[in-house]
């Protein structure tokens, strides 16, 4: 039974019994109680029912509200969790009326501003009497704009000033909270990122000192090596000129690897710039090949070359994937024994453009397979027989390729060949601001 | 034997006039480089050319040489102690006398940043030094003088 009714029934007997009660009172008092003994013991039973009815029902009743008791000290447990995690979280969190006027601020809120809370409850956020107003007008604008008439989350960094009158970026993320689509809050969430920017301008300066001091030397060890082996110090000897020959394959392999090493932290820190351009990736293939020509000649290599002919111009950075083909191209060359053969296909598979160096080569071994685009890794089989190499160049292939929303692979087999892939959507690549490009 | 002597005296003072003619018309070039190795392979292969050349160390020994010396060209580095590139670069600009000299960064920096604040102070070139050869410089600088 429908625990309603059931209270009903119970509610009806024992308004029954009072009236019964009430009944058998004006009875006794107006008539011979002995007359009617028989509908007085009929009432006293349908009383004692109802009493009983009764009963239950306080009984009832207390349990429910036991009940509800036990739910709301449940419910209190997790709302203050709740309201701990709030509290005790580093980011500074503030919750404000449909006006912007604070109704709450946490701990982190005080800890990163510099202001107590009492200083901060009922007065507007983002404004320059708290910790805002440091940036443009038209940004607050925009911003208001955008959480309260389109009801959108708002996510950015934003300039601040603490109570002290210290400055800090913060990354904020203010949502309006909606109740039957009418903005009741605003939550404000922010977080001090002064100090992570610090360490990036940190990491920034490093990588152009390194680059600077790194390469100042090995620059003029490679001019003066270039000038002796140009007869600028006069004609050398056949052992001179062999030697000099290895000390300059030794400078440009270092010059290689410190443009290796610049690439990959630019690319590991994000820094990359991406700058798409409409590129017919034939040309750009045939360029390619263009610098690798030499080191084909040097190993009696032969190259053939196809591009399918119904490619469109594609938005690529062509700096970026030209570093990926010389990558692949120049494994190719190291990694297959003179008089082998290179073949470099491009092919239009509707929604992606896949390129393909095919070598018939040393191989990669079956066990390496998964760990060959590992940054630093070297096939166990090639490192003996080609000593050039700094494990960085599929590492580097790969992060850019992926970062272009394309994917890369290989089919490999030992001592047979491999064949390097890489696709990129036909759609082309995104544009991503930076500060640096890869050199090549 | 004096007759001799005085054709060869003749031939001689030829020469001399000739060399004279041909240092007047040489192309005058400043470079601007702190690293000695890297000055020191820019006079051995400028030796062989038939340019002018003063080697400065940073941007105030430039303007020390600069007042006397008006170059066809610089080549100029930027990281350099007491004055650098980025700053010697504002100076030629602010100075109507240097304004107008055509100058070939040749640098180790390469971040955007660096070689957009070159570009805006109106370099015409912007070499980085490791992966250029000497030779590709030198070409560079004929190509620049020969406009």
């Amino acid at each position: 039974m429908p625990k309603i009714t059931q209270e009903k029934k119970f509610f009806s007997l024992t308004l029954i019994t009072m009236f019964a009660y009430g009944l058998l009172t004006i009875l006794y008092i107006l008539e011979n109680v002995r007359t009617h003994l028989l509908f007085g013991f009929a009432l006293l039973v349908v009383s004692s029912v109802g009493s009983v009815s009764m009963f239950r029902m306080i009984l009832k009743l207390l349990n429910e509200v036991k009940k509800e008791k036990d739910t709301n000290i449940k419910q209190a447990k997790e709302l203050e969790k709740y309201l701990l995690a709030v509290e005790n979280v580093s980011e500074h969190i503030v919750i404000t009326d449909s006006e912007g006027m604070i109704l709450y601020a946490n701990a982190a809120a005080e800890k990163i501003t510099g202001f107590k809370r009492e200083e901060l409850i009922g007065k507007k956020a983002g404004t320059k009497e708290l910790w805002g107003g440091q940036m443009k007008k038209s940004f607050y604008e925009k911003l208001w704009h955008k959480i309260k008439v389109e009801k959108k989350v708002f996510s950015g960094e934003v300039n601040n000033k603490r109570r002290n009158g210290e400055h800090y970026l913060s990354l904020a993320t203010i949502a309006p909270i909606l109740i039957n689509d009418k903005v009741t809050f605003f939550v404000g969430i922010e977080r001090d990122i002064t100090k992570e920017r610090e360490v990036d301008r940190m990491k920034t300066e490093f990588i152009s000192l390194a680059s600077h001091q790194l390469r100042t030397p090995l620059s003029a060890m490679k001019w003066f090596l270039e000038m002796l082996l140009g007869g600028d110090a006069g004609v050398l000897a056949k052992e001179q000129t062999e030697m000099i020959v290895n000390i300059r394959d030794s400078n440009e392999r270092m010059i290689a690897l410190v443009n290796s090493l610049l690439n990959l932290s630019r690319i590991e820190s994000g820094r990359i710039i991406i700058e798409p351009t409409p590129t017919n990736v034939e040309e750009l293939v045939r360029e390619t090949l263009l610098d690798i020509g030499p080191r084909l000649k040097t190993k009696r290599q032969r190259l053939a070359v196809k591009v399918d002919d119904n490619i469109p111009n594609i938005n690529l950075d062509p700096k970026l994937i030209r570093n990926v083909l010389i990558n692949l191209l120049t494994n190719a060359v190291k990694y297959t024994p003179k008089g082998g053969k290179i073949e470099v296909f491009v092919l239009n598979k509707g929604e992606n453009i896949v390129f393909q160096v095919r070598d018939n080569g040393y191989g990669v071994l079956e066990k390496e397979k998964d760990k060959i685009f590992e940054k630093l890794y070297r096939g166990s089989n090639v490192v003996k027989l080609e000593t050039e190499g700094t494990g960085l160049g599929l590492y580097i292939a790969k992060s850019i390729v992926e970062s272009s929303g394309g994917e890369i692979g290989f089919e490999s087999r030992e001592n047979k060949g491999t064949t390097f892939w890489f696709s990129l959507p036909i759609s082309g690549m995104k544009a991503k601001a930076g500060e640096v490009t890869v050199n090549g | 034997m004096t007759v001799i002597k005085l054709n060869c005296n003749l031939q001689t003072s030829r020469l001399n006039i000739l060399q004279l003619i041909n240092i007047i018309n040489m192309k005058k070039i400043l470079i601007v480089e702190d690293d000695k190795f890297l000055s020191s392979a820019y006079r051995m292969k400028f030796k062989k050319t038939d340019f002018e050349v003063k080697v400065a160390m940073d941007g105030e020994e430039a303007l020390r040489i600069l007042a006397l010396f008006t170059p066809d060209l610089i080549l100029l580095d930027l990281v350099m102690p007491r004055k650098d590139g980025f700053a010697l670069l504002e100076e030629l600009r602010k100075n109507e006398k240097w304004a107008k000299i055509p100058v070939i960064v040749a640098t180790n920096l390469e971040q955007k940043e660096d070689l957009e604040k070159a570009k805006g102070l109106g370099v015409t070139d912007y070499v980085i030094k490791s992966n250029s050869s000497i030779a590709d410089i030198v070409a560079k600088i004929n190509t620049v003088l020969e406009k």
